[in-house]
């Protein structure tokens, strides 16, 4: 079942066409990464999915809802209820701890819940660092705060824009373990990314150029690599 | 860095209450230079002061939660009785004009209050300190 | 488990930008409720020494010192004698326009048991007397027996006590209520009360210069002019006709204190308007450089899903919770500063000052609060403003 679908986009500036009448879909419970070189659009893209940004044409059907005709508030809304977000920049709030990093998600979504925090927490593997402030934390350990603060809310969709881009191959690989694991769990999953061991690990790569579709790759070793993963976490 | 914030405060607390017990906050001073009724105060209110720069001082010097809760358990005390000192504890002259009336008595009860203040919330960011640690 | 608040943590974990913005407002509440607690008791002052008074013309002996020494006995307290003939009494009352006239005679004491300094001392007719008796009556319902006083609040003696004036112990039968002028340090006491007080001071050898008998002498002599008299013309009148005595308008003497108590008013309304501005626009700046700084971090709740009405509301509850903090510090610490100071302003002022009852002390803190928590709140609006539209996706992108 579709989960997104966009619908001839296009989002143009000026005489620039950013993304030219794209078209793609992604189902409930499907990992897909979009792919591409830098001024491909990817961001663009990123942008008008995450409802931080609306479409110049076209339409952007989220569940069934077009969006690209709601207001600001309403994206809002809709970013707010409906959608995880993961930045290549972490974006923590940097007085806050990572309980408290957890917890604001939830403050405006409907009540902060502090057990309902640490537990998000304790699934990325950092219920022992809930107190520290951003500073005490590592790189990798700040990402996987933002992942337990993109799930907090059981949103329908984690929206990842460069998850990996400021780690090191360790933390790279505990994060995409972790993006395993929810989309083991039926969480659907957009990694925006340049990187193509990043992209392979997903079910399917779209790939942009210039602001269109290129091509789309099927990962035909999807399965196995699963297989592979849930073998690693039970040994 | 920040441990030392309230000592320093309650130390430049001391020094006004130590140094204007001997000049512009202290007792009256007869022009024959026979002794006012409130010299004693002013006497006692000069020892308080020094003893809570004492203390600020020693606040410096020591680092564990229990030893400076101590400290400002102390300082708090002194604060208190530096309160009662003129009026209370010692008397002051009698007329409402009379500097020690006018200027001494309220300026010491002012600044030991604050020193209390200061001493309460140096309680509470040791026990709190404690507790983090 | 414990509340989560964003506003909170931010004052919190942010304790330099809190303690500043504190301390703004704390100045501001500061400044507009001691201002107005000293300005309120400087009308209130003079009200009560309009009242006080009672007289429209007071005559002295016209020594140059005399006048003067009534005006500072008067405002301040401060301790005079001076004597003149009896027989200008009835000059006085024998003049066209007087309805009333009083005598009194004043003493100053030299440590007297009760007091480290002097103490004026104050003898009134009690037959014919006008501006004392009336107070007097508020506190003692019966006329004073020989030798018996009456103290100003100010005096440290309480009834059922006696003070020592020159060798003569004196019970205190009444305590009066305050005025807020010199008054209030004064003692009270019947015309031979002091004709006895003054014989034991010359007895003990001191030279008040009173040539003659203490019967015979008077200090002051209290007028009340008839109705449509104007006061002025009978002092003229008095200043022409009887030798050696100075009349002085009390409405003269008001209009006095009053221009100084304007001057004095107006130098505090400009000192709190300049404070005023100048914490107002440090505040603006401090509000002004939070833009910048806060940018990112609004972004971010931007993406999180607050909305911008959110978003402003967040930070008009932070700035509402810090001018409440320093509102009330400040109103506490205008309170700290002005009451236990009460005496010292007073003789700084050198003018009447009756500090304001509770219930309008109490407004003014009330008053003090709200103007300094509208003004705080206020400063932040525009920032608030500007921070709302910010942009997440373009913020978090620059820099990245």
């Amino acid at each position: 079942m579709s989960l997104l679908e966009l619908k001839n986009i296009s989002k143009i500036y000026g005489e620039l066409k950013a993304l030219d009448n794209v078209n793609i879909h992604v189902d409930q419970g499907e990992w897909v990464a979009i792919m591409g070189p830098s001024g491909s659009g990817k961001s663009t893209m990123m942008n008008i999915i995450g409802c931080m940004d609306k479409p110049t044409l076209g339409e952007v059907l989220l569940d069934g809802v077009d969006i690209a005709k709601e207001s600001s508030k309403k994206l809002t809304d809709i970013r707010r209820d409906k959608i995880g977000l993961i930045f290549q920049q972490f974006h923590m709030v940097n007085y806050l701890t990572a309980v408290e990093n957890v917890m604001v998600s939830q403050y405006y979504h409907s009540m902060p819940d502090e057990k309902e925090a640490l537990d998000a927490l304790g699934r990325v593997g950092l219920r022992e660092r809930a107190h520290h402030l951003p500073s005490q934390l590592s790189g990798g350990e700040q990402q996987r705060v933002c992942v337990a603060r993109a799930l907090i809310n059981h949103p329908e969709l984690i929206l990842a824009d460069e998850p990996t881009g400021n780690l090191d191959e360790a933390n790279e690989n505990i994060v995409l373990d972790l993006f395993a694991q929810l989309h083991a769990e039926g969480t659907t999953l957009i990694v925006v990314t340049h990187d193509p061991e990043v992209a392979d690990a997903a079910q399917r790569t779209i790939v942009l150029e210039h602001g269109k579709v290129a091509r789309e790759v099927i990962n035909e070793n999807f399965e196995a690599q699963q297989k592979e993963w849930l073998a690693r976490l039970k040994g | 860095m920040r441990k030392n914030v309230l000592p320093v405060i309650l130390l430049i607390l001391a020094a006004v209450i130590a140094v204007g017990a001997v000049t512009f906050l202290g007792p009256c001073v007869h022009e024959d230079g026979s002794e006012a009724a409130c010299a004693k105060a002013g006497r006692a209110v000069l020892i308080d002061g020094c003893v809570l720069a004492a203390l600020a001082v020693l606040l410096f010097s020591f680092r564990k939660p229990a030893v400076r809760s101590v400290l400002f358990v102390i300082a708090l005390c002194a604060a208190v009785i530096g309160i009662l000192l003129p009026g209370t504890l010692f008397p002051v002259c009698k007329m409402d004009v009379m500097h020690c009336r006018m200027v001494m008595q309220p300026a010491m009860i002012a600044l030991f209050g604050v020193a209390g203040l200061i001493s309460i919330a140096g309680l509470v960011s040791e026990k709190v300190r404690s507790r983090k640690s | 488990m414990k509340r989560f608040s964003p506003v909170t943590r931010n004052l919190i974990r942010k304790p330099g930008r809190t303690v500043a913005l504190v301390l703004l407002t704390a100045l501001l509440a500061l400044s507009v409720f001691s201002g107005s607690i000293v300005i309120l008791s400087l009308r209130g002052g003079l009200n009560s020494l309009e009242n006080r008074l009672g007289a429209d013309v007071i005559v002295v002996p016209s020594t140059a010192k005399s006048k003067t020494n009534l005006e500072q006995m008067l405002l301040q307290g401060t301790t005079g004698y001076f004597y003149m003939n009896r027989e200008k009494l009835d000059k006085v009352r024998n003049t066209a326009g007087v309805e009333k006239a009083s005598p009194q005679l004043f003493l100053a004491s030299l440590r007297a048991s009760c007091c480290s300094v002097p103490v004026q001392v104050i003898g009134f007719d009690q037959e014919t007397d006008f501006t004392i008796r009336p107070w007097v009556a508020e506190s003692c319902s019966r006329t004073l027996a020989d030798k018996e006083l009456a103290v100003g609040c100010r005096v440290s003696a309480d009834v059922g006590e006696s003070i020592r004036i020159y060798g003569v112990n004196c019970p205190v039968v009444a305590r009066l209520a305050e005025t807020g002028t010199g008054l209030d340090t004064a003692v009270y006491c019947s015309q031979e009360t002091l004709q006895m007080l003054l014989d034991a001071a010359r007895d003990l050898g001191h030279d008040l210069k009173i040539s003659g008998s203490s019967e015979d002498v008077v200090s002051a002599i209290y007028i009340k002019v008839r109705d449509g008299v104007d006061p002025q013309k009978v002092a003229d009148d008095i200043n022409v006709h009887i030798r050696k005595v100075e009349a002085v308008s009390t409405k003269g003497m008001l209009t006095g204190v009053s221009d100084s108590l304007k001057a004095a008013s107006g130098t505090i309304t400009w000192l709190i308007a300049a404070l005023w501005i100048l914490a107002l626009v440090i505040l603006f700046i401090v509000f002004a450089m939070m833009v910048n700084e806060r940018r990112r971090e609004l972004a971010v709740y931007r993406l999180l899903g607050m909305s911008r009405k959110m978003l402003s509301s967040m930070i008009l509850k932070e700035a509402l919770l810090c001018s409440l903090a320093g509102a009330l510090c400040g109103v506490v610490l205008g309170a700290a500063l002005v009451f236990p100071f009460t005496t010292l302003i007073e003789h700084s002022l050198k003018l009447p000052y009756l500090t304001p009852a509770a219930g309008t002390i109490l407004l003014c803190a009330v008053l003090a609060l709200a103007v300094t928590v509208i003004s705080g709140s206020a400063a932040s609006m525009r920032t608030a403003r500007k921070l709302s539209r910010v942009d997440p996706g373009t913020t978090l992108r620059e820099g990245a």
